[in-house]
């Protein structure tokens, strides 16, 4: 009870005297406000960076893996129907399977004239990369089968050549052939020439005939789960070992192991951020000691009228102790508004992203608080340890 | 009460030492009112330091109450003044940040009250000291008198047994002198041990004993009959 009316009367005294010189802790304060606005914008783009990057790679789709045999000098491939057989009989490793070939197309449509990434697969490919559609169908088993000229076009071509009206039904030339647009896919970038919006998507067997290209270099594998995909990764790999007699000429990737490397990297780098601006925050810390030094100096007489009139060592202590504790946990909540201010700023003016990390708030409160302690702890001591007789005397 | 058995403090100057106190035995009892008068440099403050134990002696015993201070650790200490003491200063020694009653209450702070009776006992003390109307000004807004009036307020809002006060009136004209010396007088006549140091004998005359010290030696020690009612009017 007394203690805590005594804690009460030094966290009073200290706000007195915190405000009572309020130019002083504005400044002191600043080291430890910069020390941690820094950490929790730092971590805040760091986390926000991380996340943007994992959002945008798992809608990639966590369960996709991607088998690549073209690889230069590789001339071996693995036929469609083995690997077909094979996903079909490790149904408790996979779900799904496409084909996937890509290349270059001259488009034609009256007199304009330009070239478009095409790429072809079946049908199974719209439901293992999530296609979204914004009108029409997406390439059936059926088109595969009677290697249909159909096509699937993105919304640049959409714009460009149709004015933006629904060319479902319509044709267009590629490469000089006749193919009857299907359907359009759902804008992915801005519909510019540069985009992913200027592409077309044929059924695959017409292209190995259309492209003069016998082999698929390139499938798309879907995992049972997200839980399998290890396994599912180094079960295709040891297909293909067995297929090529050899660990080499194709490469097995899966967005999981994408995902667990960039992690790994971006943690790394948040970590380094914050070490940055911890060692920030120790500056703002030593600014502490010196104002709380020089305080304790000014303040002796002060210390010497409290002593005479029945101030014990520990109270003395305790008044500065929480004057610096106060001092630096009041600068670190001020640098976490200040932080999380300024993130939506430094978002839109450079162009990064910016997420709060609610661990890295309490863990920089607690840290400046800590600091308040740490480099509080030898002034007030060197205050409380005064001879009362000494400190009186003092001017 | 107090007492004070061969007290002797040296301050080492470079070579030669300062004997501000060389070897005082002094035995104050109960409800007495004792003034200490000397010149200056007599080494009359350092004695009321001894007294009020903010120093400690090179060497001899100080007893209050029957304790050896030499025995005491520093937290006993601290408790003994707020407690038992009550100080009086020459420069009033104010807490220039605080208010009147702030100042006031700030003993019964380390005693560890409660804000309502801190707030009860200080204007208590004020109301004695005729400052009930400015218990919210600045030291800084009050004048000397009424400084010392605060400090007087502070002395005694802990009900204390020892009123120390060194030079009281120093810095003050006769009136307020006069003030300040008719609220020793009144609380010495509720109990009070009251020592006063001095080094105007027309003071010291108020007292009823009068103790001289000269260079750190107490040269004499006499009876005052001479009472406060003569010569303070
Ligand atoms: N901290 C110190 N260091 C060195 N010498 C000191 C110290 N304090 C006091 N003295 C010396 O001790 C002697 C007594 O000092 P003290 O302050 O007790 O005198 P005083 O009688 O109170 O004088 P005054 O009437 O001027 O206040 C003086 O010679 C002084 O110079
Ligand atoms: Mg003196």
């Amino acid at each position: 009870m007394k203690f805590f009316a005594k804690i009460n009367q030094s966290v009073k005294m200290a706000m007195k005297s915190i405000l009572g010189n309020k130019a002083r802790s504005a400044l002191t304060m600043l080291g430890i406000v910069i020390g941690v606005s820094s950490v929790i914008l730092l971590t805040g783009i760091g986390g926000g960076t991380t996340k943007a990057i994992t959002d945008q790679i798992s809608s990639m789709g966590t369960k996709l893996i991607t088998v690549n045999t073209n690889r230069r000098g590789s001339t071996r491939s693995v036929d469609y129907d083995d690997l077909s057989e094979y996903v079909e009989d490790n149904p408790e490793l996979f779900s799904n399977l496409c084909p996937y070939i890509s290349g270059i197309a001259q488009a034609k449509l009256g007199s304009e004239n330009f070239q478009t990434s095409l790429d072809a697969s079946d049908e199974q490919y719209e439901s293992i990369k999530n296609v979204e559609l914004i009108s029409g169908r997406f390439i059936s088993e059926f088109d595969c089968e009677n290697r249909a000229y159909v096509v699937v076009v993105g919304t640049y071509i959409q714009r460009e050549l149709f004015g933006g009206m629904n060319p479902v039904g319509e044709y267009i030339k590629l490469n000089g052939k006749q193919f009857k647009i299907i359907g359009v896919y759902d804008e992915t970038a801005d519909s510019t020439k540069n985009s992913q919006d200027n592409k077309v998507t044929i059924p695959y067997t017409t292209a190995m005939r259309f492209l003069k290209n016998k082999k698929i270099s390139t499938y798309y594998l879907e995992a049972k789960n997200e839980d399998v995909v290890d396994m599912a990764v180094s079960s295709v790999k040891s297909f293909f070992a067995r297929k090529f007699g050899s660990d080499s000429g194709f490469s097995v990737t899966s967005v999981s192991v994408i995902i667990d490397t960039m992690n790994e990297i971006l943690g790394m780098m948040t970590t380094m951020l914050a070490g940055i601006a911890a060692i920030s925050l120790i500056v703002g810390g030593i600014g502490v000691m010196n104002i709380m030094t020089v305080s304790v100096s000014e303040r002796t007489r002060e210390i010497g009228i409290r002593k005479a009139i029945g101030a014990r060592t520990t109270d003395i202590l305790m008044q500065f102790l929480i004057e610096s504790v106060l001092l630096s946990a009041i600068g670190g909540t001020i640098g976490i508004l200040v932080g999380i201010g300024l993130g939506p700023v430094v978002k839109s003016l450079l162009n990064l992203e910016f997420a709060v990390q609610m661990n890295m708030v309490i863990i920089s409160f607690a840290f400046s608080a800590a600091i308040g302690v740490f480099f509080g702890i030898a002034p007030a001591k060197k205050a409380a340890n005064l001879h009362p007789i000494d400190a009186l005397r003092a001017d | 009460m107090i007492r004070l058995e061969n007290i002797k403090k040296i301050y080492h100057m470079g070579e030669t030492d300062v004997h501000a106190l060389d070897g005082v035995s002094l035995h104050i009892k109960p409800h007495e009112f004792v003034a200490i008068i000397g010149p200056s440099g007599s080494g009359k403050s350092t004695l009321m330091n001894m007294i009020g134990c903010l120093d400690v002696p090179t060497d001899g015993e100080c007893w209050i109450d029957g304790v050896a201070v030499s025995k005491m650790r520093d937290n006993q200490l601290a408790d003994l003044r707020n407690r038992k003491i009550g100080f009086i200063f020459q420069q009033y020694n104010l807490l220039s940040k605080l208010s009147a009653i702030e100042n006031v209450e700030l003993p019964l702070i380390y005693r560890g009250l409660s804000q309502a009776e801190r707030t009860e006992l200080a204007k208590e003390a004020l109301k004695r000291v005729g400052l009930l109307d400015k218990i919210n000004h600045k030291p800084s807004e009050l004048s000397g008198g009424q400084q010392q009036r605060v400090s007087i307020a502070r002395a005694l809002s802990s009900k204390p047994s020892i009123i120390l006060a060194d030079e009281p009136t120093g810095a003050l004209d006769s009136k307020s002198g006069i003030e300040i010396m008719q609220m020793l007088h009144e609380l010495h006549s509720e109990g009070n041990t009251v020592v006063l140091i001095t080094h105007d004998l027309n003071i010291a005359k108020q007292a009823e004993r009068i103790v001289t010290i000269k260079d750190g030696l107490i040269v004499s020690d006499t009876e005052n009959k001479n009472d406060r009612n003569e010569a303070s009017l």
